[in-house]
């Protein structure tokens, strides 16, 4: 894992004011399966739709897998493997014949394309529903014929763009475990997602993406060290968090919901370094977990949250956005 | 060119498997030729017969003048026998009924003093009071009763020319002098019965020519078929809307996400776009196609020349796919194009004249007429069902061209300046 297959340098992309994407640089290591994490709107699609030559960057360069872009665009498409976030595929043809579409764009033809077909439709698991047409499939299955559609030419590099948006936690389970398996066939992959987990599991290097920004970059273990020995309480609330942070906010005269929401309710406790909010928990970051734990309680109780259970964990990616954006992922 | 192809075909297979629209744009025009064809009475024959030939008209003659045998030998003539079918009879009641119970499409009625009605009083050069023929139609088949009506109709009107020339002749002749004002009525009675006897039947022979021209749709005993017309017409119509529903793909498939995957592929914008207007015209061609060998199997229609009518489908959906992309490169949803596809193809069939064979609304809408693809086609097809070759249709293949290729470059400059937009959203 020494050569890089994708290199960008300061890469830029701009819609009318907006700045999208603002300068970024990164390489990619063959081999190797490389996050973006990021929330919605950080700019990971962006990038990959410059990556993949759907839009012109409006600066910088990037170079994958010898191929300059801009300029040798073909030649990178045929290095690449694209996997978008949507569900790219023609509901009223079957699964096989969606893939002997994708195939032959990519000069795949005969009986090397069939073979090919019936590999990654044994790899996606869905080879008993090749004839079926695809609108009949689940949105999971679905969601991996999209993913059996990009691997079929056998890509260089493979750009995933958040693929398990909208599926349940099975279907969820089954695409990480094929990433995985990726991995071990030793498919370099470009992944973006919002959740944090599936940056854990995955990656061997992590890009933290915000505001089309790149504020951080390396292996899980030099990004944790960024956030040094925090820890993060995770209060588990009875109802969803986000929700019972503004009506407290609104009730409570000091505390105005502008303010920042849960950082507002917790960041003058002693030992508090952040805090955000992700479905029915509040996340709240520390420097020590056992000296700030009774403050951070009795705070939440004399709010009136309704905590039913609290964790406390090491230090994670979580922990490493909060700390260098004061925000949470999903906030 | 292979990628073009590539996508292509998967257009085409999409469509296949589109069993509702499939429906539509082949049942479609089929009923509605079918429902034309019924309205104007043209399925009330036995099975052999051409549609629209030997309609049933019954003449009943009180006049037993000098114009009514000219008429009557016009309507049971060898000239007209193929489009008439026409026999006297004495009973007018009988014949009325016959009209209203549908045996019959027209009773032509010559009341008594017709022929006389045409005869000027030759010393003061009045015309006496006018007795109208009369010709009762089936309301059950109004086109075939139009066209009894019709050649009536051009009968007295050349009958009344004969009299305003006569009439003119001899204030000519009076006040030039040169005949005595005692000799005027002797000539203006020759030149009477020049109009009832041998010139009349030079008047209606012209007629009848007119008539045999119109009636000559095929050369093979066809005869005058309004469904020549009506087939045509309508799988134009649907031609619109099936390019309609393809040009919406454009941007359906844009919305989907896979046009931009497809472009994320070693595939040019151009091959895509090739592709997709190519996929769209064998779209509009195939369906033309399969109209075709249907009404010919269904209708026993003669669509003439098979060269020509090939050269004329590509032609005409060249023209239509031209249209189509137009309206994708100016429609911002899929939603858009399938109003403006739906509206331009109702707007086209009226005013190219899909519904009513020869109707004419004046000169503004005969030229706004020449912008349909539709109407340059059906001009052409109705050359080809005349029995002309492929010089008939020379210049609805190149008008149609010509509109192909102007539209054709309208849209890629459209598309080119918002190309980002409609290519990846």
């Amino acid at each position: 894992m020494t050569e890089s297959i994708l290199t960008t340098k300061d890469l830029r992309k701009t819609f009318g004011e907006f700045e999208a994407v603002k300068g970024i640089s990164f390489s990619i290591l063959r081999g190797e399966i490389f996050s973006l994490l990021g929330p919605n709107g950080a700019g990971k699609t962006t990038t990959i739709n410059m990556l993949s030559c759907l839009i012109e960057a409006t600066g910088g360069t990037a170079e994958i897998a010898g191929h300059a872009i801009p300029g040798d665009t073909l030649n990178v498409r045929r290095a690449i493997g694209v996997v978008p976030q949507e569900i790219a595929l023609y509901d009223a043809l079957s699964a096989r014949d969606n893939l002997r579409f994708w195939g032959r764009l990519y000069g795949m033809s005969g009986r090397e394309l069939d073979r090919r077909i019936d590999e990654v439709l044994a790899q996606v698991g869905l080879s008993d529903r090749a004839r079926d047409a695809v609108k009949t499939f689940s949105g999971g299955m679905k969601r991996r014929i999209n993913i059996a559609a990009g691997l079929l030419h056998r890509p260089q590099l493979l750009f995933m763009d958040e693929p398990t948006v909208g599926i349940d936690p099975q279907s969820r389970r089954r695409i990480l475990d094929m990433v995985q398996e990726l991995r071990r066939e030793g498919m370099t992959v470009l992944y973006t997602t919002h959740y944090m987990e599936e940056a854990e599991e995955l990656s061997d290097r992590v890009g933290i993406i915000d505001q089309g920004r790149l504020i951080a970059l390396g292996t899980q273990d030099e990004l944790k060290k960024v956030v040094g020995e925090q820890e993060t309480l995770r209060l588990h609330l009875a109802e969803e968090a986000a929700a019972a942070v503004s009506s407290v906010a609104g009730s409570n005269g000091d505390v105005a919901p502008e303010s920042g929401g849960p950082i507002a309710l917790f960041s003058n406790l002693p030992g508090v370094l952040g805090a955000s909010a992700e479905d029915h928990t509040i996340l709240v970051n520390v420097a020590d977990a056992g000296e700030a734990l009774p403050g951070v309680v009795g705070r939440a109780n004399d709010l009136g949250l309704r905590v039913r259970s609290i964790d406390i964990q090491e230090p994670n990616l979580e922990a490493v956005f909060l700390h260098l954006t004061g925000r949470g992922l999903r906030d | 060119m292979n990628k073009i192809l590539i996508i292509m075909w998967k257009d085409i297979s999409l469509l296949w498997r589109d069993r509702t629209a499939l429906i539509l744009v082949i049942a479609g025009p089929l009923a509605l030729t079918l429902g034309m064809g019924l309205v104007t009475g043209s399925f009330n024959r036995s099975d052999d017969a051409p549609a629209v030939s030997e309609i049933p008209v019954a003449i009943v003659d009180h006049d037993d003048g000098e114009l009514a045998q000219p008429l009557i030998d016009l309507f049971t003539g060898p000239d007209l026998s193929d489009l008439v079918s026409a026999e006297v009879w004495e009973d007018e009641a009988a014949a009325l009924e016959e009209v209203r119970a549908g045996r019959v499409a027209a009773v032509i009625v010559i009341p008594d003093g017709f022929s006389q009605s045409f005869v000027p009083d030759m010393t003061t050069g009045d015309s006496p009071a006018p007795v109208a023929l009369q010709v009762y139609g089936d309301p059950g088949s109004p086109i075939r009763a139009g066209i009894v009506r019709s050649i009536a109709e051009e009968f007295t009107a050349r009958a009344e020319t004969g009299v305003t020339t006569i009439r003119l002749s001899l204030t000519e002749l009076a006040t030039s002098g040169a005949v005595p004002p005692e000799q005027l009525p002797d000539v203006g009675r020759a030149l009477s019965e020049g109009l009832l006897t041998g010139d009349a039947s030079t008047s209606t022979s012209g007629l009848i020519r007119v008539r045999t021209e119109t009636a000559a749709a095929g050369d093979d005993d066809q005869g005058f078929n309004l469904l020549s017309y009506f087939a045509p017409a309508m799988a134009l119509l649907f031609l619109m809307y099936a390019v309609t529903l393809g040009a919406r793909t454009l941007l359906s498939e844009r919305r989907e996400g896979t046009l931009a995957r497809m472009l994320a592929a070693p595939v040019t914008p151009g091959q895509v776009l090739g592709g997709k207007v190519a996929g769209i015209f064998l779209g509009g061609f195939i369906q033309m196609a399969v109209l075709i060998l249907l009404t010919t199997v269904m209708f026993r229609l003669n669509w003439g020349n098979p060269l020509g009518v090939l050269l004329l489908v590509a032609a005409a959906a060249l023209a239509a796919t031209g249209w189509g992309l137009l309206i994708a490169s100016l429609s911002s949803n899929d939603s858009q194009i399938s109003a403006m596809g739906m509206a331009l193809t109702l707007i086209f069939g009226i005013v190219s004249g899909s519904f009513i064979p020869g109707q004419s609304f004046g000169p503004v809408m005969n030229a706004a007429a020449r912008l349909t693809p539709n109407r340059w086609a059906l001009d052409g097809f109705m050359s080809l069902a005349a029995g002309d070759g492929l010089a008939g249709i020379a210049a609805p293949v190149a008008a149609l061209s010509v509109m192909a290729v102007v539209l054709f470059v309208a849209s890629a400059m459209l598309m080119r300046r918002r190309q980002t937009d409609l290519l990846t959203g």
